[in-house]
């Protein structure tokens, strides 16, 4: 065997686009839309339904996330037990879950349960009780665990966040007193199931080893959700401030979170904008983490991140610092932003920027069920899984004066939030 | 099912392979057999410092992350009281460059003053944030000691304090890697689309030329069987007051283990277990509840327990949590119970080898426990559980002189 020379580094090949197969998109006869791709070779399925019921469409605090949380705690049928057991039986993966937007229900089961994954998850979506003895149980256990998030730095400013940035009543902004939980009752979140768990206002997004005869069966459980009207409301202007901080004295560490409101995924910036903000904290070797950590061992992490909301979206820089090292964090990273207005990108580092961000496209859609998030987060910009590989098109092309321009437009020291909480 | 094939190279490296033909990525995954058991217990915590350590380039290769990142590749690390795990994904076409990343830092790591400096303070950062920062936080660091008198699981991977932490020296780095990071300690898999002989001869042809170390075994001493009922009350400024009730058990190669592990799903696994159903739903005297096992190479733990609800005397949600474990040893479980369990771990077990990345990490796994083969056993392994073995395991287990308890209590 010839060993290969180790003083010589490997050639890369970077990935100039990202392969995603396409999703086929069917209509049920009763108008529902459901979008499946066929993708591997394991005998496993994903089914994600989502709708459009997230916690911007609520009127009392949790409504929203009790609802669907609560949708196999008892339906007309069956108890919360029975189901359950069904569950746990077939080895079934079931998982909800909510954000500002949507809602999304997903049952993953092996091929040979989909029966059975079938009759529970046409149950769940079209005749659950929401009993107020479970919603009991449920709104204490919940109380409880935010009581314990809300005593860890990390939380308590994340929250103070969203508030600083959108404003304490903006549905993007709000966080609740705990006690919310305690005046939560089953009336309130069958109102919101009947309002929002509809066909037309839900789509289905099926991956896996799709078998012939599946889609029909499928079809014909979604085709039993009730029709209804899609659920839309008007948003306010978000409200920032520019600074806010809460003490909480003996914490070790202080958590920060600096940023503002951006735009929609739509906007012709928002590529550009994740470039800048995976330079500034979105990877291992990013600026942030190589000058708070490596550099001065301030934290075990820092990040940032460009997100959106199906109307609004941002920039989030977060770490967790030493107490004693809050002040000089927030100058450091105040100064990388201003680095990144000012400086242009090397270009090495611009593409390793590229390399990583396409890499991590391509992990996502690594097995049967990433895809699945994918296509749902593409349907959701009303776009096929073609968005993908213009995404990668356009992270490809940007240049270092791009990522500046957008910067120095986007990343103004005089727009930026800045919100700490900790032993300060 | 993960198809494999197995080699160990002359330098007594193993290296496993698994062609992977449906995905454009590829991964490696490499164990060293070297965990917080083998540190001295005057300096705890090293062997975690040390996998960032590991981070800190190689002679060939002055920066780790970098050619990583330019592959759109993606890596990381963890250690625990057995073994430290170093995972990287690439797409397929640039493996060459994970491997050698990996064997540079194998054979020629830059152990350096600067980094181990700032490699200490990120740790001790991670022990305020993870262990002292936070609620619970410190559980283990305080039960540990008290679980174990003489074994090294006595403490946790993070070490005991951050001064441990402090203390570590440039001499002590080199002396560790010395002694743990060689192939005959070490254990490759590669995962990914390409043929066997490719994936034998790419190993071979960035590892082969490694000189191997050889260690001596270490002997670590036997925890004395646990001889009556104990209990440790903390009090802190905590949420809500916690239970466990935690009890010594057989090590992860024994045959016995996987019926302690079946007992923990029938306890715990999924909204429909037992402990959920009797103790979160039925009285509500928790809100969350859990039973599992730590899965040690040596004799390890089994926990069950959870946070109690508010207003509930925590001596009273610990009795009933114990009325629930006593029930494992006088009833017989029902077949279709135990089916369901089973069902349940061959689903989850087939969940949980979607990637490629957890093909190779379950491949090294079930190589260091001393049989690879295991991979694809272990689901029948767990249909083969009877519920006589259940109720005979859980008298071993539950016995009276085996239990501690554990009361983190809200001020």
């Amino acid at each position: 065997m010839k060993y290969k020379d180790q003083t010589v580094a490997p050639d890369i090949v970077i990935p100039s686009s990202v392969e995603v197969p396409p999703f086929t998109e069917v209509r049920t006869p009763e108008g529902g839309k459901l979008y499946h791709v066929d993708v591997s070779d394991l005998d496993l399925l994903r089914i994600s339904v989502v709708f459009r019921a997230g916690v911007r469409y609520q009127t009392h605090p949790f409504t929203a996330s009790a609802t669907v949380n609560m949708l196999a705690e008892g339906t007309a049928s069956s108890t919360s037990a029975e189901l359950a057991e069904m569950l746990d039986y077939y080895g079934m993966y079931y998982n909800v879950s909510i954000d500002r937007d949507y809602s999304i229900v997903t049952v993953c089961c092996l091929n040979r349960f989909l029966d059975k994954a079938l009759s529970l998850l046409s149950e769940i979506l079209t005749e659950p009780l929401f009993p107020d003895d479970e919603l009991a149980i449920y709104s204490s256990k919940r109380k409880q665990s935010l009581i314990v998030d809300r005593t860890k730095v990390d939380v308590m400013a994340s929250e103070l966040f969203w508030r600083s940035v959108y404003g304490e009543d903006h549905p993007y902004g709000r966080s609740s007193s705990e006690d919310g939980y305690d005046t939560l009752t089953g009336d309130m979140l069958r109102r919101f199931f009947r309002d929002h768990y509809n066909l037309e206002n839900s789509f289905t997004v099926v991956s896996g080893k799709i078998e012939p005869g599946f889609i029909e069966r499928i079809s014909e459980v979604v085709d039993r959700l009730p029709h209804g009207t899609r659920s839309f409301n008007c948003l306010p202007a978000p409200h920032s401030v520019r600074v806010a901080s809460a003490d909480k004295p003996d914490a070790l560490q202080a958590a920060i979170r600096m940023g503002r409101v951006l735009f929609k995924s739509d906007h012709p910036d928002y590529v550009t904008m994740q470039v800048v903000s995976t330079v500034l904290g979105g990877y291992f070797s990013s600026r942030l983490v190589q000058n708070l950590r490596e550099d001065k061992g301030y934290t075990y992490g820092a990040w940032s991140q460009v997100g959106c909301m199906e109307d609004s979206g941002y920039i989030a820089v977060a770490t967790q610092v030493a107490a004693e090292h809050a002040r000089d964090a927030v100058r450091e990273i105040f100064r990388e932003m201003e680095r990144l207005r000012t400086e242009p990108v090397p270009s090495e580092e611009l593409d390793m920027v590229k390399s990583v961000m396409i890499g991590e496209m391509m992990r996502i859609l690594d097995g049967p069920f990433g895809i699945c998030d994918v296509v749902i987060e593409n349907v959701q910009n009303g776009a096929d899984n073609g968005r993908i590989k213009k995404i990668v098109e356009e992270i490809n092309r940007t240049t270092p004066e791009d990522v500046m321009k957008a910067a120095s437009l986007y990343l103004r020291k005089e727009d930026i939030t800045t919100v700490t909480v900790g032993g300060i | 099912m993960i198809e494999y094939r197995r080699k160990v190279l002359s330098n007594g490296l193993v290296v496993l392979a698994h062609r992977d033909r449906a995905t454009s990525m590829a991964a490696t995954n490499i164990i060293y057999k070297v965990g917080a058991r083998d540190e001295d217990p005057d300096h705890t915590g090293f062997a975690h410092l040390f996998e960032h350590l590991m981070f800190s380039g190689s002679r060939n290769a002055p920066s780790f992350d970098m050619p990583v990142q330019m592959a759109s590749g993606e890596n990381n690390a963890f250690t625990n009281n057995d073994y430290t795990d170093f995972y990287i994904t690439v797409p397929k076409d640039n493996i060459d460059t994970a491997l050698w990343l990996e064997s540079d830092r194998m054979t020629d790591l830059d152990i350096n003053a600067s980094s181990l400096d700032v490699q200490k303070k990120v740790v001790i950062e991670e022990f305020n944030e993870r262990y002292l920062n936070k609620p619970y936080g410190d559980l283990w660091l305080k039960l540990r000691p008290f679980l174990y008198s003489v074994h090294p699981y006595g403490w946790p991977t993070i070490g005991k304090s951050p001064d441990h932490i402090r203390n570590a020296t440039l001499g002590m780095v080199r002396d560790f890697y010395d002694r743990y990071y060689h192939p005959s300690n070490a254990i490759i898999a590669v995962a990914g689309d390409y043929d066997y002989d490719e994936m034998f001869d790419m190993v071979e042809s960035r590892f082969g030329h490694i000189t191997d170390r050889g260690s001596e075994k270490k002997v670590l001493p036997v925890e004395p069987a646990q001889t009556e009922s104990r209990e440790l009350v903390i009090e802190g400024d905590v949420p809500a007051s916690l239970v466990y009730a935690v009890f010594h058990m057989c090590p992860r190669a024994d045959d016995r283990f996987v019926v302690c592990d079946t007992l923990s799903d029938l306890l715990s696994g999924g909204t429909s277990s037992r402990l959920y159903r009797s103790l979160v739903k039925g009285e509500a005297l928790f809100t969350s509840v859990n039973a599992y096992v730590t899965g040690d190479l040596d004799p390890g733990l089994f926990v069950a327990g959870g946070h109690v609800s508010d207003g509930v005397d925590p001596k009273r949600a610990c009795d009933v949590l114990m009325r629930q474990l006593r029930a494992m040893c006088e009833e017989r479980v029902g077949e279709y119970e135990l089916t369901k369990v089973q069902n349940k771990f061959e689903a989850n077990t087939l969940f949980g080898e979607v990637n490629v990345m957890d093909k190779a990490m379950n491949l090294c796994f079930y190589e260091m426990l001393g049989d690879v083969s295991l991979v694809n056993r272990e689901v029948s392994l767990y249909r083969s559980v009877t519920p006589g073995a259940i109720t005979e395991t859980a008298r071993e287990l539950f016995a009276d002189n085996n239990v501690t308890f554990l009361y983190y209590l809200k001020k």
